[in-house]
Order: C-alpha cells, then structure tokens, then sequence
C-alpha cells in the first residue's frame, strides 16, 4: 500500500543541524547512500518513498525537505557537507541576515521576507505529492530564526494546509548548551504562537539529552554533534513506523488520536532506551524487560521532568528490532509489577504497544553502540508541565525587570506580546493542573 | 568422571543446571557432616545468589573458578532443577506462533487500564516462518546443545539435519546465559548452520574446549563473543583454533590477567595468528598493564581496534615501555576506567601506537574532574591537555577535534608545560644537578613541547634556561630582532589588523576617522558598540543605526562597455540565477534530479573561474583613468573597488567579511561608516 507522504521542514541552525543528522540516519536505514542512490545496486530496504521522492526510476532518493534559514552559514554547510549530493539545491534557503537570537527577527522583519518564497518550495513539494500527509518540523525554541520563523511558517501552514498533520520536533533551551540569555524569551514567544498550529509537539531538551550523552554514553565533552546523532535515533524511531512495515501509527493523523486528548495538551514526552556507548554495548546485554524499564526511568527522558510526579493520559510503546512478542508482553507485565504508572481516571486506554521488526542503525564511528533492539516510549504525562514551568520562572526572572526587552520592541514588537504570551503559558500549566485533578477529590473541609 | 543420578538426572562433576531461572555449575558431590542426603556443591553464575566460595564449616570442600567471596551454595541432589530445551526447541518456544496453539496471552492491565497490543498477530506470524529468520536470539532459555544430553552421534546427526532443514538461513546466534557444557555442544550447533556469521556465547562455563567436528564449523564466523564465561588465556587460544576468518574477538569479562605467551619465542604462541582479526574487545578483566596486549598483537598483527576498558591498567609495564613504533596498525585505544595516574601514560603512546586516531581515556585518576571544582572549563582543559600530547589524534573521547581545537589545545599545553618546567628548573636549581640532565628531564617530562614551541613560534623555556645557564653566550647569537611589530605566526598579534574607520564627509563634516589594532575575531556587535561609544564617531551615531562598509583594495569589474565579450556580461550580472534559470530548474523537478542542477551550478562556476583567469591573464596596459563617478576605466572596462556590506551580527566576527587574513602580508583594512535613519516603526 502506498503510504501518504511526509515533508520534513528544517529551521534555523538546530533545525538544519538535526536534519542533517536525521537524513544520514534515514539513508542507513533504508540502506541509500550519501548521494541518494541505493548501496551496491541492491534494493532500498522499507518504504523509503514516504519520505523521499524517486527518480532514476527508482535507483535514486531525493529528500523531501526544505532548509531554511536567515544565517546563510548552516544552509552552506550542508551546501559543502557530505550529503551536498543528497539534497534538492533549490530546497535550501537561506536568508542574508540572521535573527540575532531574536524572535522579533525571526517572525517580524527579517523572516517576514523568507516567508513568501519558502511557502513557495513548499507549495512545489506538495504538488509532487501523491497524498500528502503532513509537516514535520524541526526547529530550537530558543535561537531566533527557530523561534520566530519556525513559528510563523507554522502559522502560515496551518492556514494553507489546515487538514494535514503538523508534527514539531522543537529543541528545549538548556542553559548548558546556551547560546543567548534571551532563549526563555524567545522559547515563551514561540510556544504561545505555535500551540495553535503543531498537532502534536514531541520536546527535546537539551539538557536532558546533554546529560544522556556525559551519563550514558561517556562522551565528556558532548558537542552538538553528539546530541543531534542521539536525537536523530530519537526522530528514527519515532516515525519507523511511517517508514516501515509495522502496526502503529502508519499515519501521522494517527499520532494525535492515540497521545492527544485535548488539543493544548500537545506535547508527549519521548524516552529512548537502550542509551549505551559502543564500550559498554560489547558486555552487557539487553533484554527486551530491562529496556521497557528503562524507559521509565527519568534518566532516559529526553525532557528533564519526573512523571512519577505526574498522571500518563497515554503511553505508546514502540518497540524495535528483534523483539518478540511474547517478550513484550511479559516486559510489560514485569513493569506493572515494578514501578507505579498512574493514569489519570477518565482516559479509557491508555496503552498502546507496537512492534516494528525493523533493527535500529547507528552511525558508524559514532558512539552509540549499535543495537538488536531498541524502545521509545512517547508519553503524555503530567509531569512535562515541570519544564513550563521552569521556563516561565526564567522568563518572569527578566521580564520583571523588563530586560532585553527593547531588543524585541526595536524590531517593531509590542510589549503587550510578551505579557499575552506569558498568560497563555501560565494557562498551560493550568490545563495540565486540571487534567490531573481526580474527579473524585473529596471536597475541602470548609470551617465557617 | 563419577556420575551420580537422582530422578534420571544424572549429576556430575561440570554439570550445568538451572534452578528457577538461575544458572550454575557442579563443582562437587558428597554428604556434608551433620546432615543428611547428598549434597551438590554449586557455582552460580550470578555470585550474588551463593553464600560462600567452596568453604563448609571452615573446612575448604571445592574450590570455584570465580574469585569473588561468594560464589557458591549447597543444592540438595534432590531438589528439581528446571527443564533443559534443545536449540530447536527453544527456537520453536520462543519464535513459533502461540496464536496457533490457542495460548494467547492475557492482557496485561495497568491501573484500571489495559496496554493495548497492536498488530503483534502480525508480527508473530512473521517470526514463526522460521525458515526465514536470521537473527536467532535464544539466549537465557536453559539451552544444553543441538541435542539431549547423552544423545548418540546419530541422534545428534539428525538434530543437526533438522535445525538446519528447520532454519537454514540463520546469520546471528545468541546462546548465551545456557547450561550449554562444552565447547563441542556449540561446534556441534554452529556445524549445521553454514550461514552463521555472528556467534554470541557469552555467560556459559565451558568444561571443555576441544572438538572434533567436520567440516571446521567455525571457518564464516566474523564475530565472535565469549564474554562472561570465566575461561583463562589459553582457553582462549584453544576455542579460537578453527575461527580462520574472524574479524572482531570479545572477551570481556572473564579475570584475565595476562596472556601465557613469550615474546622472545614467537613459536609458543598456540593456535595460529588471526591476520583477519581487527577488533579485540578486552574490557572488564584484570589486565594490570599494557603489557598484556604483547602477545595479543603478535597473535593478532591486525588490531586495529582495542578495548582495554574497566581493568586495572595503571602503568605501561616494563617490556612496552622499550618498545618503538611497535604497533602500526593500532588506530583505536580504548583504555577507561583504569588506574592510570598520570598524563605521563599519554606521552608514551605516539612512540608505541604511531597511526592512533582515537583514544578513550575518560574514568582514569588523571581524567577525572574533581566534583567540588566548579571550574566549567575543568573538562575543556582535560581535553586539551590530552590532545595536545598525541598529534596524530583525531578524536579524544569520542569527541572530534577540531584544527582550532588542536590549535588552542596546544597552546594551552605549552603555558601549562612551560610552567612545570620552570617549577623544575627552580626546584632542582639548589641542587647540583647537571644543566644538559636537567635539560633532559624536562624533555622527558613533556616530550613534544619542544616541538610544539617550534609549531608556534614560541620562546622554549628549555633553550631560554639553557642560554642562561651557559653564560658564555656570544653576543652576537643573541636574538636582536628589531622591535617592529612582526608577530609569529599562531600569536595572539598576529590576529591583529590595522583598522582605518571614517564616516565620510556627506554624513559627518571633517570626516572623523579612527585607526586602531583590532583582532578581526571580534563580533560584529562588539565592533559596532566599540564604534559607537568611541569618541571620535560618538557624536555622529545613534545605536544600531549605522552600516559598515569594507573597503578592500582589489579591483572588480563592474559592468561591460563597447566590444565586451558575452562571456563577460554574464559574469557582470553575477551568479544571481535569472527568473527564466530558475524556472528551468523547476522544470526539472519532475525527475527531481538533483545531480544535473548541481552539475550545473558547478559548470557555471567553471565558467566564472575561466573568465576571472581570463581577466588576470590580460596585459595590464597604462590607458587607466577615474572617472568622476568612482570607476577606474581600464582595457576598455569599467572597475570599481569592492565593497562589502559587514552584515550585523552577535555571533560572526567581523573578520568573516575582510579578505585579510590574519599573519598574512596585508595587514590593513579600511572601513567606511555609514549612518543612516531607522524610520520608526508603523510611520
């Protein structure tokens, strides 16, 4: 059955960089080679049209994505990078100036002029489509073209192409690997202008992944590269299922059914597991119960938060590779026995478990170690309501005081964004409150 | 060997069994004083299941084979063990389908909720095709080989046939954690699967090694893992006869401490070397110091990849350290969480392994960052520390470094080793300790410092310390470089530019102009801000409201006048795409094909290239003049002086935009500054 097709959107550096890394992770998989055409004239593995498009008569891929970004130096860089042959030159944009970290920048002024022609690239991917399913978007919450542009081309999306699935894969700013002050600024702003748009949000933070790679994978001195090729196994796993034979979630619309109850309510929290360097990999081996463990430990989450702390409203479990299932069925009944999950009282199911039979890849060189089998738990939980608010503790620690806020207003932003913003954040976390309030509470003893 | 049987299980010195799920090993069979019944005196794999090590009542009744304190327990014979499958018949438990036999599991409820099974009918309908499986894991399923215990040739010979008529396509086999007995129970497996590649025997107890199997099951297999198997260093050599192909060895895990063999006496080694073999894996053992991997290279000359990690590594031992560029090949070290304490260790790699490419040294004392140091830089100057000792390193921890990395590392390695060798140049200056050995021990101290201050033009403390200390220096060799501003190359000088800044006079009467040293790894933004708060342009700026203009000296031609060459107009209009080209190159979106636009893009560029050579060739002729518009008018063409707008920026520095490069002859930039006004939003 031919599957719909998925158009990947890149913005900003992070954007770019984790495209790159996510496309040399989907050419290993469906064994393609840097420049798009399959290894050694054998067959491409799974269905890699749902992603690229073929030419050649099948014996080449080229990546439906588009690159953008206002700094013209990253689009370069793929430009000159090892898969320069692999994607469509006139799918990267780039601008002259960058945001400067600014979301004004980015949704205002500079990106204002981007926007027509990106549209326009996109405009030409869809209509090379069969039956397109929709958007997934990678962008930073935090620099300024993610931010801003990312969100104002998720606005101008979901007003061309309101029914298609808008999936967002957003970097969480972690002041680890900062790289301005104004990132929670930037971070507020766009999550209160993309909440409309995303159906579906899946957070990475990267502090969280930071601390996989120091923790878990003895890099000590983790770079960007690092987490992006961590992140890409993540975006991998996440959408095997769209790209190869399994049962869960063969479209994207599907996504939002199973971990979307309520529309704000958007964000599911991604868990990998096994996280383990090349060096550890060789002696330890993995059992498909110890990694479903894992899973729900909150050093595998790629968003700092503890959902012991919090209700599931859904969980879905992707497992991957030689897994059996009858190992997964006992996996799971171990974890009932072994830990707490609590689910919220009015959700009807709330456990969804897939089998992909597709083995995860790893780069070679890298330091993930390659795998037999591997899991990713997409949760949404309560308790990711702990990382807004954190990040609204960083925004109102400035905004207090009205801090660099000039920044934005010089680019022709109102103040009264910033505050309408920060209340819309605010009613988040209240949504996420209420969601896991008991129904059966019992009512407060009132004393007149 | 003495066969003791209850309940038709025969029990016997060796003997693998598995009690609910845990494995072990008989090591002994009696009666203990003071209780009834024969008792089995068991190893456990897992040690933390046992109570002591072989010991009853102070008196030593067996000994085991691990070294931990409580490996062992009394089992009574006639405690039950668990049942014991064949490979076949763990395969058919695990992959055949339960949905034909109608056990289907049921479903598993959490909280009130039940997970949800999706398409796993699918799946496992799949996997019980078994005939097309390739990766057979049967790992932890009480195993004991291709057959029964005690089975006859025959009835071996046609379990064989069956486990090869049954999954014939096998390439990955996972048999680890059985009660598999000898290494001939897996010749005997690994015989009727002629498309294994990967064997993992890990976490079994071999009594033997030896087997007897025709054809050589081993002769395909690449990968092989005999981790966790407590099997010494000569086990090794005797299981790995047959393995003529393999290209990756695991032994982690199993006590070994050093290998058997003689350097001196080549034909000691048993077995025959393994030119195949470059991975060697040997983390979790008891390897005490390099010396270990001697023996391990003359068996395997081919290493180029070597894990030494979680052994007690802590020096290089006394035969690697006379040896010289020994080990060509080696291109990967992996040595963490040892004991190694010092730098030191480092600086004697590059003589041993001359190609090292990646090193792993994280979890060693001299590589651990002290959790009180709140120093953020603290795994920075680690990391630079440990680069700048190996020059042919191309990753370090798995992070790859950079040429700027390699740059700063090294300078930083230079101040930090020119200070310790000061300190013991002071310390020893009491003492009467010769100048030329005090000379070599700081050369032994910090072997590829002398190098390196040469690479970066540096003052040696070394050769300042021996000049000294030589007072018979002649005049005339001390350096009396005049005190012009020549920096060596690689100094932070010889990042600076001389920078001419002017507002020109239709913006700013007077023309205010600054010239100043600047390094052009400035940001942009700070340039700006410096501009707009010195003195001289203070007046005449408001902030952000400003453009800066390079002005480089090199001529380019502007556009093209009678008798030009169409050659030349295209390049005028510049490698701008036409709305007609790019209309062009969507038509081609058809096929999508990527190739032809960037082939032309390329031929474009070619073009380009072809006429600037063109342009350079020309004979420069004196019919030149300005004109009043700012053109230079030569050869029939009009040239301008080029101009680049330096774009605002936080994060690119302004040198980004300036055609000098930094230590290069040009060393002078002009910049123009143009105000402008903002109109103000909305208006």
């Amino acid at each position: 059955m031919a599957r719909g097709e998925v158009c990947h959107v890149h913005v900003g550096q992070a954007g770019i960089q984790l495209g790159n890394a996510a496309w040399e992770l989907y050419c290993l998989e469906h064994n393609l080679q840097p420049d798009g055409t399959v290894i050694d004239s054998g067959a491409s593995t799974g269905s890699p049209d749902v992603f690229f498009t073929e030419t050649r008569g099948g014996k080449k891929f080229v990546p439906r994505s588009i690159f953008v970004d206002l700094d013209p130096s990253p689009v370069d860089e793929i430009r000159s990078g090892t898969y320069k042959q692999l994607f469509h030159p006139e799918l990267m944009v780039k601008g002259k100036e960058d945001a400067a970290n600014n979301y004004a920048r980015g949704h205002y002024t500079v990106g204002k002029e981007l926007v027509e022609d990106v549209l326009d690239k996109v405009r030409r991917v869809a209509d090379n489509c069969n039956s397109l399913q929709g958007f997934l978007v990678f962008h930073s919450f935090g620099g300024g073209t993610g931010s801003g542009f990312g969100a104002l081309l998720l606005e101008r999306l979901s007003i061309e192409y309101g029914k298609k699935s808008k999936l967002e894969f957003a970097v969480y700013p972690a002041p680890q690997v900062s790289s301005s002050v104004v990132e929670p600024y930037n971070a507020v702003l766009a999550t209160h202008s993309t909440i409309e748009h995303a159906d579906c949000s899946f957070l990475v933070d990267n502090e969280a992944v930071y601390d996989i790679c120091k923790r878990n994978l003895d890099v000590s001195r983790p770079d960007y590269q690092h987490l992006n090729r961590l992140i890409a196994q993540v975006v991998s796993s996440v959408t095997a299922s769209l790209r190869f034979e399994g049962a869960l979630n063969i479209d994207l619309a599907e996504f939002q059914t199973n971990l979307v109850p309520f529309p704000r309510i958007h964000y599911p929290l991604i868990s990998f597991a096994p996280v383990i360097s090349k060096q550890k990999a060789s002696h330890e081996s993995f059992r498909t119960a110890e990694l479903t463990y894992q899973c729900f430990e909150p050093s595998n989450q790629m968003v700092v938060c503890d959902p012991r702390k919090g209700k599931y409203m859904a969980i879905a479990l992707l497992y991957r590779g030689d897994v059996v299932p009858r190992d997964a069925t006992s996996a799971i009944a171990t974890m009932k026995s072994k830990s707490t999950v609590n689910f919220v009282d009015w959700a009807p199911t709330g456990f969804k478990v897939g089998i992909n039979y597709q083995q995860p890849v790893s780069v070679p060189n890298s330091e993930l170690a390659s795998q037999s089998r591997s899991v990713s738990m997409l949760s949404n939980t309560t308790a990711i309501a702990e990382a807004w608010s954190r990040l609204d503790h960083k925004f109102d620690l400035m905004y207090s005081k009205r801090a660099f806020v000039h920044w934005y207003v010089g680019e022709g932003m109102e103040e009264g964004e910033f505050s309408e913003a920060r209340e819309d954040l605010a009613a988040l976390e209240k949504d996420y409150e209420e969601v896991a309030a008991d129904e059966a509470a019992p009512e407060e003893t009132v004393e007149y | 060997m003495s066969t003791f049987t209850v309940n038709s299980i025969d029990f016997y010195i060796g003997r693998r069994l598995s009690y609910e799920g845990s494995l072990c090993t008989v090591r002994w069979i009696g009666t203990l004083s003071g209780s009834k019944g024969t008792w089995l005196g068991v190893e456990w794999d897992d040690v933390s299941r046992g109570k002591h090590d072989g010991v009853h009542h102070g008196r030593r009744i067996f000994d085991c084979l691990s070294k931990s304190a409580t490996p062992a327990s009394f089992v009574k014979s006639a405690r039950k063990p668990d049942t014991e499958r064949t490979v076949l018949e763990a395969i058919r438990f695990k992959y055949g389908s339960n949905t034909a036999n109608g056990t289907e599991a049921e479903a598993v409820i959490i909280s009130g909720k039940v997970a949800e099974e999706v398409g796993f009918d699918k799946i496992a309908q799949e996997q019980a095709q078994l005939a097309g499986l390739k990766i057979v894991l049967v790992d932890q399923l009480i195993v004991n080989g291709v057959a029964p215990r005690g089975s006859s040739p025959d009835t071996i010979f046609k379990a064989q046939q069956e486990l090869s008529e049954t999954c014939p396509n096998i390439e990955e086999l996972d048999l680890g954690f059985n009660v598999v007995e000898g290494w001939h129970d897996i010749a005997d497996i690994c015989v009727a699967l002629p498309k294994l590649r990967t064997l993992r025997a890990g976490g079994l107890r071999f009594s033997s090694f030896d087997y007897l199997t025709t054809p050589n099951p081993f002769a395909q297999i690449e990968w092989l893992y005999v981790y966790e198997c407590l099997v010494t260093a000569s086990d090794v050599f005797k299981l790995l006869k047959g393995f003529t192909s393999l290209e990756m060895l695991n032994i982690c895990g199993n006590q070994l401490n050093a290998f058997p063999l003689q350097v001196d006496n080549p034909d000691h080694i048993p077995g025959m070397q393994l030119l195949c073999l470059k991975f060697l894996y040997l983390d979790n053992n008891d390897f005490a110091d390099l010396d270990c991997i001697i023996p391990i290279i003359q068996a395997f000359p081919n290493t180029a990849t070597l894990s030494l990690g979680a052994n007690r590594i802590s020096e290089l031992g006394p035969r690697m350290s006379t040896f010289k560029h020994a080990f060509p090949r080696l291109s990967t070290l992996s040595i963490p969480d040892n004991q190694i304490s010092s730098f030191q260790f480092l600086d004697a790699l590059p003589m041993l392994f001359p190609n090292l490419v990646s090193l792993r040294v994280t979890g060693n004392p001299f590589y651990s960052i002290n959790t009180h140091d709140r120093d953020p830089k603290a795994s920075d100057k680690l990391y630079y520390l440990g680069l700048a000792r190996i020059s042919t390193l191309k990753r370090l921890n798995y992070g790859l470094i950079s040429d700027r990395e390699r740059e700063e590392g090294e300078i930083y390695y230079l101040s930090v080793a020119g200070k310790e060798i000061e300190d013991l140049f002071a310390s020893a200056s009491s003492r009467s300790t010769s100048i030329d050995t005090l000379a070599e021990q700081a050369k032994r101290l910090h072997p590829r410092y002398q190098a390196l201050c040469q690479k970066y033009a540096r003052d040696s403390v070394i050769n300042q310390f021996l000049s000294s200390q030589h007072l018979a220096t002649d005049p005339s060799t001390s350096t009396s470089t005049s005190q012009q501003a020549v920096y060596p190359s690689g100094s932070l000088g010889a990042r600076l530019v001389t920078a001419t800044f002017y507002i020109p006079t239709s913006h700013a009467p007077f023309s205010p102009t600054l010239t100043e040293q600047l390094p052009l790894t400035l940001p942009v933004s700070y340039l700006m801000a410096h501009l707009h708060h010195h003195p001289t342009f203070a007046p005449h700026l408001k902030p952000l409201q400003f453009n800066l203009v390079y002005e480089s000296s090199e001529l380019d031609p502007v556009d093209t006048t009678a008798g030009s060459s169409t050659r030349s107009a295209e390049y005028a209009r510049g490698h701008r795409l036409t709305r007609e080209e790019k209309e062009n190159l969507w038509k081609e979106w058809g096929d999508w094909d990527a190739d032809v636009i960037v082939e032309e893009a390329l031929a474009r560029k070619e073009n380009h290239m072809a006429f600037k050579d063109q342009v350079n060739e020309e004979e420069p002729t004196t019919e030149e003049h300005w004109t009043a518009d700012g053109f230079l008018m030569k050869n029939g063409r009009r040239w301008k002086h080029r101009e680049v707008h330096i774009l605002h920026s936080i994060k690119r520095s302004w040198g980004d935009w300036v055609d000098v490069k930094s230590g290069g002859p040009e060393r002078e930039v002009k910049v123009r500054i143009e105000p402008f006004d903002r109109p103000t939003w909305g208006t």
